[in-house]
């Protein structure tokens, strides 16, 4: 018999906002269960990629264009920057975390990712900016 | 769902492009297999093109000996218990990160192919 924990698992979302200017897809959440992985992109920026929200975007009868979000964070920083992003995803409460939303738009603070400081210098790590990229943007 | 990282990277400054750092989901692990005598690869679904992989290549001692023979089934079975995330609550486990030290037993390198 299956426990009743693994039905009381909620899906989350993370919330990003490039700015407080309303434009179509300047805001946007993404669901953890689309994530299909991160990489870096230069030396002070990561991107997060999903599957697409929009039809335009799944390739039907070819290859899906990933919906994505990249974020602008401390030099060197990808490595507790994924880290902070994992064990939001992994949250098993569910619901909105924003992940970067530098003009507060929601009202919960530029970010409620855990972040912790690089292991290796002790730099404090800070995420500043967002850049999202779905069908809207 | 938990994830795992992967960094091949020694400094923060030397960190500036895909290939060097990457987080996927553990479901992503399509298989774990022997690339040479001193290499294991692990293929995971790539992160941006559902067509491709991302390769984690790990070096380790030769197994053309019974010491290195021992070490490449040892590291497999450690690799599992990453992918398994055996004795870890957090959301993510690091397999290799050459910034911080953090290695699975006995690997000694690691690249990051994402294709």
């Amino acid at each position: 018999m299956l426990s009743k924990t693994i039905f009381r698992e909620k899906e989350t979302f993370l919330y990003v906002a490039e700015s407080a200017t309303y434009d179509s897809g300047d805001q946007a959440m993404f669901r953890a269960s689309d994530f299909t992985g991160a990489t870096a992109v230069n030396n002070f920026k990561t991107v997060f990629r999903f599957y697409p929200q929009d039809k335009t975007r799944l390739g039907i009868g070819g290859d899906p264009v990933m919906d994505s979000f990249t974020l602008t964070h401390t030099d060197g920083a990808h490595v507790e920057v994924m880290k902070a992003v994992a064990d939001a995803l992994s949250n098993e409460r569910g619901g909105i975390i924003v992940a970067c939303d530098p003009d507060n738009t929601m009202g919960r603070g530029i970010t409620q990712l855990n972040l912790q400081n690089i292991a290796s210098t002790g730099t404090t790590v800070s995420v500043t900016a967002v850049v999202i990229t779905t069908v809207d943007a | 769902m938990k994830y795992i990282i992967a960094n091949d990277q020694l400094t923060t400054g030397a960190i500036d492009a895909a290939d060097e750092i990457v987080m996927f989901p553990r479901s992503s692990v399509l298989s774990i297999d022997l690339s040479s005598n001193t290499g294991t690869d692990i293929h995971a679904q790539s992160t941006s093109n559902v067509d491709s992989t991302v390769v984690l290549s790990i070096g380790h001692a030769t197994v053309d000996s019974f010491t290195g023979d021992r070490a490449q089934r040892q590291m497999i079975d450690d690799i599992v218990k990453i992918i398994n995330m055996e004795n870890h609550s957090r959301g993510y486990n690091v397999i290799f990160d050459a910034l911080n030290n953090v290695s699975i037993l006995n690997a000694t390198t690691l690249g990051v192919d994402e294709a």
